[in-house]
């Protein structure tokens, strides 16, 4: 059992508390998920439950906190090794080995387990988390889904009684994200293990937790009753429990199985279907006539070290259009991005932005013709200020002073001047990167995976940022595995799979016929093809 | 249920390792340049033959670049400021000469074959160097360094484990700094760059450590630190009295024998220590790297080659004066001597060959 009382901890010179926890149990076995928005200090309060705040944080913590007996506060991390495994946000940044078998021998050689009973552990493990298969790969060739379940699998080498995630799906496939949870769902079932959970994007997580632990913006930690009843309270929620809310009537659906059924109980789905197309044939299809293209891919082929990565793909992308790109982790998409950014030749094929070859186009020109943001968008910002990376992107690229200032109050007011960029939320960080991106005007803004790790408000502000740039006439290519965020803004999808093209087409089409991609509104009324709350809403309020 | 030790059949690191300090040692025993090269050469070859697919292997083109510099920046060197060595002269640049004391100092004037024949030879041998150490890198892995270590020494193995792996890790952040410019179409020359380069590089370097510190902590490392720590600040005083009395006795020819006292001293304490921590329990190993036969052989075969080199260079011919390029001698002894090493690459078997073996005999 795990029981905080009056926790708080703060940074030191912090004129409030970093997080405070006035009174919380989580008892053996329960799966909970730790929920809040970024920067709320769901870290800071996962890491206190093994000592990693205050002793690997600074700052003070007081209070107590009593972890089967053990206060973390006086203890150090390590003589938590066997009770609680901990696996933090980036699975590859936290490797100290090679290889995957001796990763998950690390913890066990710490502890000085026999030879026999490491080795049986170290089997039992890869068992558990189903990566036998993966015994002597070296850790750098892992794909994300793979390097998470290995990042799981050395810590649970020791059985711990608990195990805490951070963001363990954030950079996953809808597919990687239902086996990393279908593994911690049977670690749950089997082995009675407690499991703590921070995680954005709750429509993947909500159908298995027992329990949501809310931490609010003033890092106050309250332990919720029952998932049903903490989620209504949250002021953010996934498309089923959105669609639940209105539609249910006093009922919250978790799932889409619940939500389904909801749906059956009042209304036959079939007949949905035909007041669906007479909406459709009443509204017109498309988004109207398509001027030039501004980027053209033909045949482009990407390879690496001598081998092929993306295979011959083309399409176009048109002024003021939206694509995005999908496929499993390791598909190829960031290399597609980074060769229409310039920063990769291709090996064959044709790609043209504005007319211009990208690779070979002189740095001045290109920031004119494309802006990129990749996954991590920090890596763009070297300032000391927000205000001094504004100036410096006016400067690059010859514009009158000002200019980004004025582009990211348009994007998101509000960010002060003076703000140093890493002090600054996920959110707003990604935020000042696009403005200083697209400041110089291009074309084309490429983005690769711009939601990962933010929560539902940031990310509503984003998409609102996006479709006004779009309305001004820049086209967006994106890669992304947030398929609620397809749903909600783009108008055409390109599915990527093994490096070559899949698919290319329009976003409803394509999304409803993956099992794998498909939205959750449309799980819930297919084979209506509904992608969002609001027209699902629509379907059945025309019908009912 | 299956609880058999298994053992790692790649070869043992320390053998590169002991194959690499012997082929350092032929390094510093001439400065004739073919032999010098035909050092660079093995290097080279060691790792396109025994490379392991790591990161420390797809760094190894940096050693390559490092090691041309360090020639380019000798010769360099010698000709503005170098010693004017007599000779045939090829030609001369503009000659000043400072007074500084009293004492003048002379930069520029004649260049004499000799004097460029010298200098890349010295600069080959310090490339050779960087080569050697980075071909070690390359072909034993430094995780497996550590897990080959005795835990006498583990402590110490990790932090320059740790340490050693930051080199390649910071070539990956630079390159990305650097893309990170050329997508906001800022310089990434010039000095200001170079400045605003930096801060990024270092503080991504510093949160990846502190997170692999905190990933290692969170799953035992050091959970027995209390352990024996009597014994360890000996362990540390012992390594530093051991790495200090090497260098005292290269420097100081005149206190040989009282420094080789205090190596040995320190040498066997460290003995002691090991013997006394042998027994202990405090950290095991999944699955200890042994040195098979054909490790053995490299190791012996890179040990000759020494012993052979050094018999070499007592019968005369490797170490060579300053010369005119055609009078280099060729000096087949020496490279027959040299070429023994390559034996080393020859008896062990390429890093994936076994581990695939391995894969296939799991099932």
């Amino acid at each position: 059992m795990i029981r905080f009382t009056n926790f708080i901890f703060r940074y030191p010179k912090a004129p409030s508390p970093t997080i405070s926890v006035p009174d919380l149990v989580v008892k053996d076995g329960e799966f909970v998920l730790v929920a809040g928005d970024t920067g709320s200090g769901k870290s800071t309060f996962l890491r206190a439950m093994n000592g990693l705040v205050p002793h690997f944080s600074g700052g003070e913590a007081s209070g107590t906190v009593d972890v089967f007996g053990l206060n973390p506060i006086l203890k150090r991390p390590s003589d938590f090794s066997e009770l609680i495994g901990y696996v933090d946000q980036d699975p590859s940044s936290q490797f100290v080995t090679d290889r995957v078998e001796d990763e998950i021998a690390f913890v066990l050689e710490n502890l000085g387990y026999e030879q026999g009973a490491m080795r049986r552990r170290v089997e039992d493990s890869l068992d558990l988390l189903s990566i036998s298969d993966l015994r002597k790969r070296s850790l750098r060739t892992l794909s994300g889904g793979q390097a998470q379940r290995v990042a799981i699998a050395s810590v649970m080498a020791v059985a711990p009684k608990v195990l805490i995630l951070d963001e363990p799906t954030s950079a996953l496939d809808p597919g990687a994200a239902d086996e990393v949870m279908a593994v911690l769902q049977r670690l749950v079932d089997d082995l009675g293990t407690t499991i703590l959970m921070a995680e954005h994007r709750l429509e993947r997580v909500l159908p298995y937790v027992d329990r949501v632990i809310h931490v609010t913006d003033r890092g106050v930690v309250e332990g919720g009753k029952d998932v049903r009843s903490m989620v209504v309270a949250l002021d953010f929620a996934p498309p089923v429990v959105e669609f639940s809310k209105l539609y249910g009537g006093g009922i919250i659906a978790l799932s889409v199985k619940e939500a389904r059924r909801m749906v059956t109980d009042r209304v036959d789905i079939l007949r949905l279907q035909d007041s669906w197309s007479n909406r459709v044939d009443s509204k017109g299809v498309g988004n109207g006539t398509l001027d030039e293209p501004i980027a053209t891919l033909s045949g482009v082929t990407i390879s690496r070290l001598g081998r092929r990565i993306i295979e011959a793909v083309s399409f176009d992308i048109s002024r003021g259009q939206s694509v995005i790109l999908m496929g499993r982790n390791g598909s190829g998409k960031s290399s597609l991005l980074r060769a229409c950014a310039g920063l990769d030749p291709i090996a064959a094929g044709r790609l043209r932005i504005c007319g211009l070859d990208p690779f070979t186009v002189d740095s001045s020109q290109r920031i004119s013709t494309v802006g990129f943001v990749p996954q991590d968008p920090g890596i763009l910002l070297f300032g000391e200020s927000v205000e001094e990376e504004c100036r410096r992107a006016d400067e690059s690229a010859k514009l009158k002073t000002g200019t980004t200032a004025a582009v990211l109050a348009k994007l998101a007011g509000g960010i002060p001047g003076d703000a140093h960029p890493r002090d600054l939320s996920e959110g707003e960080r990604l935020l000042l990167a696009i403005a200083v991106v697209i400041s110089p005007r291009p074309s084309l803004l490429l983005l690769d995976e711009p939601t990962r790790g933010l929560d539902y408000g940031a990310k509503s502000r984003l998409l609102a940022a996006l479709s006004d740039l779009q309305s001004e006439g820049v086209a967006i290519l994106m890669a992304t595995h947030d398929v609620e965020v397809a749903a909600k803004f783009v108008d055409t999808v390109v599915m990527i799979g093994g490096g070559s093209m899949i698919s290319h087409g329009p976003t409803r089409e394509l999304l409803t016929h993956s099992p794998l991609f498909a939205p959750s509104m449309y799980k819930v009324l297919a084979p209506v093809p509904v992608l969002s709350v609001s027209e699902a809403l629509e379907v059945l309020g025309g019908e009912g | 249920m299956r609880t058999s030790s298994i053992r790692f059949a790649d070869t043992h690191p320390l053998v590169w390792w002991g194959w690499g300090i012997c082929l350092s040692v032929d390094t510093l025993l001439t400065n004739n340049p073919i032999l010098l090269l035909l050092i660079g050469v093995l290097a080279v070859n060691g790792v396109s033959a025994r490379g392991e697919e790591s990161v420390f292997c797809r760094s190894f083109h940096m050693y390559l670049k490092m090691a041309l510099w360090v020639v380019l920046v000798r010769v360099v060197f010698q000709i503005i400021f170098g010693l004017r060595i007599p000779g045939s002269r090829i030609f001369s640049i503009p000659s000043i000469t400072f007074h500084i004391f009293a004492s003048p100092l002379s930069v520029g004037g004649y260049v004499t074959s000799q004097a460029i024949v010298s200098a890349i030879s010295l600069g080959i041998q310090l490339a050779d160097l960087v080569l050697i150490f980075g071909a070690i890198n390359s072909m034993s892995n430094p995780y497996r360094l550590l897990r080959s270590l005795p835990t006498t020494f583990f402590e110490v193995a990790m932090v320059l484990t740790v340490a050693l792996s930051f080199a390649p890790e910071i070539a990956i952040e630079l390159e990305g700094v650097k893309e990170a410019r050329k997508l906001r179409g800022l310089p990434i020359k010039g000095v200001r760059a170079a400045k605003e380069m930096a801060l990024p590089i270092l503080e991504g370097s510093l949160e990846r450590s502190l997170k692999l510190s905190s990933s290692m902590e969170v799953r035992g490392y050091g959970v027995h630190r209390d352990v024996g720590s009597k014994l360890r600040p000996i362990v540390y005083i012992a390594l530093v009295a051991l790495v200090f009395s090497s260098i005292a006795y290269v420097v100081f020819p005149q206190l040989r024998i009282v420094v080789s006292g205090a190596a040995v001293g320190s040498l066997v304490l460290l003995i002691i220590n090991f013997a006394s921590n042998r027994g202990s329990k405090r950290r095991s190993r999944y699955r200890p790297e042994e040195i098979t036969t054909r490790g053995w052989l490299a190791l012996i075969s890179s040990l000759t080659s020494l012993v052979a080199l050094l018999l070499v260079r007592h019968l005369g011919g490797i170490s060579i004066p300053m010369v005119s390029p055609s009078a280099i001698p060729i000096a087949p002894a020496g490279i027959a001597a040299i070429a023994i090493s390559a034996l080393a690459l020859i008896v062990t078997l390429p890093p994936d060959s076994l581990s695939l073996d391995h894969v296939g005999s799991d099932d």
